[in-house]
């Protein structure tokens, strides 16, 4: 995302073929959203002109980037539109925006206070002053934190990773370390099984997706220059390369991060790679775990953010190597959250609304369990049905342990 | 995590073999880099609307026949004139089973009528249901009536009544146009004339179509075909059978200006339907290159990765879909492999209405009976090709791109059935 750098042009090599428009969940739910031609390329020529035709139907994109994969045309439809909330747009400091967005400041407030905190969310009381004082929809569940934060279960088992001849760095993110514990655990499991060594960074902080979503791009930008340096650091000592097992994580370090801080730092960048990627390459290459039957049926549910960079193939080419899987690729069809926008009261019906079509078509499946490479992408699915969602490593790993 | 068959493209062709081959029980992927024609599509299938004089064809299969012989390179003639009909066929029974029924005109080898946006009467073959088929006598329908919502840009009744004058069929006939103000019950406060026709589908509710069904009664209630834009069937509701119900007219839906409801609604019936019989899609992922050496694809190259299978097809659409390529000095090239291509010789020729039809369209990827490509004069045994990167054929002039699509998808998913179960 060029959010911090000059004009993106790319809306010059418009076509006006309206690809852009088919694909955007919005629009398709919105009757008054115009949609990413009109708020894109043909509302960037006229803003160029004037601010005054900033239209404030902006606010309803979702940044899910639908509109640029559908583009014939290469042209960057979501960064013009969020570039174009920030420049043009007010820059209101509000609550809701900056609890919404600081996970890592949440997280760390939340530690040894976890069951207090989640019973806290989960309450309707709560519920109800969330929604009326900031705005935050009451029908929405929060993700629950953990007692113990991934970090620090990792200090048991950091010992013994020096022990494997090759050591890869893991960036957790803030879900892994404060609400999904497991999930790193799990990542341990089968990289160790794959004889490599899991190190953490240093320190870490929020990639900054929600920092940049919620307007926050000046932190947005010293997360991305702490992160980098971390991450140059880890190379330096000996990692191979820097794994998230976020998808939208991977996506802020990998391809956003150079545009935020210019190019210099593109070695760093090209190191940090989405776990799928790394496995999958690491599989072709011969390098995999032994697995046991999983006898489930997953639908597999793709998102946004992975199909923007291209990242589907690899977790579907994993989930294809694991034995007795029975596995189902779901419609491709965005889920609705997009990140913290559909915690936002005015969006909730909206983002209820758009992953719809996903909600039914899991429910008619009949599946066991479904499976997802993002996080809000889970919350929103386990809300919404009746079925558990459980991230690609995940199933690995339970192919690793079955019968142990 | 290698493939039987990879299908580079995931327009109606690709997606075709992809479906018949998942369903062969073959490990298949369909990469697509973007979207296909038929976002822009009327969502109909034609199979052959014209034949070699200029003439609607009313059969279209006994026009194949002498299309074929006087064109032996033409992708019909490589598919042969009988599997054509078998791949409609099958396609037919694989589209009801995503849940969209098509339908044929009642005569059994009979093209029937679409209505274009423009007022053009096209011959078509498999038709969604909104598009209601009209059967190839047109001699009963002697009052038209296109109705559009006030303000909605992407369909105009008037610019459609105008075109249908134009028919010599209708030349005598009543052709009217009728706007109705809707006041949009979900419409959120937006008006028609920001909206595009998937988004209006969503802004009509039940008062709407209380109020076209009272204006149609009202002061169309004696027509014999009324027009609508297709968004009416999208909707929250199928609104087109209420309305068919209630009014008791006789009523079609015709494809607006893109995005076009009845081709988004086909494109995701096909893309459902390769999931559901086993089949993976990889959206949003070119394929850059392919490694070919002695007549073999070896492996083809994504911006990240080198993919491998033991067959693979090509079916990456014409110069749209950047399946084709046209270069600066009038040269056109497969980008994909560099395969052999076919340009005739009156390449966009001086005129852009030549009878013979526009050279460019007739351009594309050469290839023998089997649909198999070569590389500099070598055939390449383990890919072949379909839809409209063909050379040989003219989509626009003939009326027979679906066909073209559907029928070559289906053979080439046949050919890599066959070489698959090989030992
Ligand atoms: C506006 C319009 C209206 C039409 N209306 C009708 C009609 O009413 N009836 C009818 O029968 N026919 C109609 N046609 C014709 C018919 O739709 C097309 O001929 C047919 O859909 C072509 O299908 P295809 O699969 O060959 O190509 P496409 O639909 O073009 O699909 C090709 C796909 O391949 C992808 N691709 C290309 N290169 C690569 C690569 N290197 N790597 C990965 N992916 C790649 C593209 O992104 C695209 O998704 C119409 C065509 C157009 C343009
Ligand atoms: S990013 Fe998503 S929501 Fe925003 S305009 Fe594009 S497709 Fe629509
Ligand atoms: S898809 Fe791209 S080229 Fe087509 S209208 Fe949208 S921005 Fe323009």
């Amino acid at each position: 995302m060029n959010l911090l750098v000059a004009t993106d042009r790319s809306f010059d090599s418009c076509l006006k073929c309206t690809a852009c428009s088919s694909s955007c969940p919005v629009a398709a739910v919105l009757p008054d959203f115009p949609g990413p031609k009109q708020c894109g390329p043909d509302g960037e020529r006229l803003r160029l002109k004037s601010r005054d035709f900033l239209d404030v139907a902006l606010k309803y994109c979702t940044g899910c980037k639908r509109c640029e994969v559908a583009c014939p045309s290469d042209v960057q439809i979501s960064d013009i539109i969020a570039q174009a909330k920030v420049k043009y747009g007010e820059d209101k400091f509000r609550l809701r925006e900056f609890l919404l967005s600081h996970t890592d400041l949440m997280g760390a407030l939340t530690r040894g206070s976890a069951d207090l905190v989640n019973k806290l969310t989960g309450t309707s009381v709560v519920k109800f002053a969330m929604d009326k004082t900031l705005g935050i929809d009451r029908r929405r569940q929060f993700p629950a934190y953990a007692r113990q934060s991934f970090r620090s279960w990792y200090k048991q088992v950091e010992e013994k990773q020096h022990i494997y001849a090759r050591q890869i760095s893991y960036f957790h993110g803030c879900y892994v370390n404060f609400n999904a514990p497991e999930l790193g655990q799990d990542l341990v499991t089968v990289l160790n099984a794959m004889d490599i060594g899991v190190k953490l960074l240093a320190k870490e902080k929020c990639c900054g997706v929600p920092l940049v979503a919620n307007g926050f791009h000046k932190k947005a930008r010293s997360h991305a220059e702490f992160n980098t340096r971390a991450c140059h650091t880890a190379l330096k000592q000996g990692s191979e390369c820097i794994v998230s097992t976020s998808s939208s994580c991977a996506h802020m370090l990998r391809e956003d991060y150079p545009a935020m801080l210019g190019q210099s730092e593109q070695q760093v960048h090209e190191h940090i790679i989405f776990i799928t990627r790394f496995l999958s390459h690491e599989f072709q290459l011969g390098n995999k775990p032994e697995m046991k039957p999983v006898r489930l049926k997953v639908g597999y549910h793709s998102p946004c953010h992975l199909i923007r960079s291209r990242g589907v193939l690899h977790t579907l080419n994993i989930l294809r190597e694991i034995p007795g899987l029975e596995l189902h690729q779901l419609d491709s069809n965005c889920c609705g959250i997009a990140g913290t926008y559909g915690f936002k009261k005015e969006n909730y019906t909206t983002s209820q609304e758009i992953g719809q079509p996903l909600f039914d078509q899991i429910e008619a499946g009949e599946f066991d369990y479904i499976v997802t490479d993002c996080e809000t992408c889970k919350m929103q699915i386990e809300m919404s049905t009746s079925l558990q969602v459980l991230h690609p490593v995940t199933l690995l790993a339970m192919g690793m342990s079955r019968g142990k | 995590m290698n493939y039987d068959c990879l299908v580079i493209g995931g327009g109606l062709a690709g997606l075709t073999t992809g479906i018949r081959c998942a369903e062969a029980g073959l490990n298949v992927a369909v990469i697509s880099s973007g979207e296909s024609a038929l976002t822009f599509s009327s969502g109909e299938i034609d199979v052959l609307g014209t034949d070699l004089s200029g003439r609607a064809v009313q059969n279209p299969f006994t026009a194949l026949e002498s299309l074929v012989q006087h064109q032996p390179d033409h992708p019909y003639a490589h598919v042969g004139t009988g599997n054509v009909a078998k791949s409609l066929d099958w396609f037919q029974r694989e589209i009801a089973e995503a849940g969209l029924p098509m339908v044929t005109s009642g005569g059994l080898w009979d093209n029937h009528w679409r209505l274009t946006a423009a007022g053009a009467l096209r011959p078509s073959w498999l038709s969604q249901q909104s598009a209601g088929a009209l059967p190839w006598g047109l001699e009963n329908i002697q009052r038209v009536v296109f109705v559009s919502f006030t303000g909605f840009l992407d369909f105009m009744p008037e610019l459609a009544a105008a075109g249908l004058k134009t028919h010599p069929v209708f030349q005598q006939a009543e052709v009217q146009s009728l706007n109705i103000e809707l006041p949009l019950e979900h419409g959120r406060g937006a008006t028609a004339d920001t909206m595009r026709a998937p988004q209006l589908a969503r802004a009509i509710g039940e008062s709407d179509v209380e109020l076209i069904c009272t204006r149609l009664l009202e002061q169309v209630n004696d027509a014999d075909l009324v027009a609508l834009p297709a968004c009416l069937s999208a909707g929250r509701k199928n609104w087109l059978t209420v309305l068919r119900r209630r009014t008791g007219l006789r009523l079609v839906e015709v494809a607006t200006m893109p995005p076009s409801v009845p081709g988004i609604r086909m494109l995701s019936a096909l893309k459902r339907r390769l999931t559901a019989v086993g089949g993976f899609m990889i959206p949003a992922m070119p394929v850059i290159t392919g490694d070919v050496s002695y007549g073999h694809v070896a492996s083809v190259q994504t911006p990240d990765d080198e993919l491998h299978a033991k067959q693979y097809v090509l079916a990456s659409g014409s110069f749209f879909s950047k399946g084709l390529k046209s270069h600066a000095a009038g040269e056109i090239s497969e980008p994909v492999f560099g395969l052999d291509i076919d340009v005739p010789e009156t390449l966009s020729g001086q005129s852009f209405l030549v009878p013979e039809g526009h050279g460019f369209n007739r351009a594309g990827v050469r290839v023998n009976v089997q649909l198999q490509p070569s590389l500099n004069g070598t055939v390449i045994e383990n890919l072949h090709v379909a839809g409209s990167v063909l050379a040989g054929y003219d989509p626009v002039i003939e009326g027979s791109g679906g066909g073209v699509a559907i029928s070559t998808g289906w053979m080439a998913a046949n050919e890599v059935i066959k070489k698959v179960a090989l030992p």
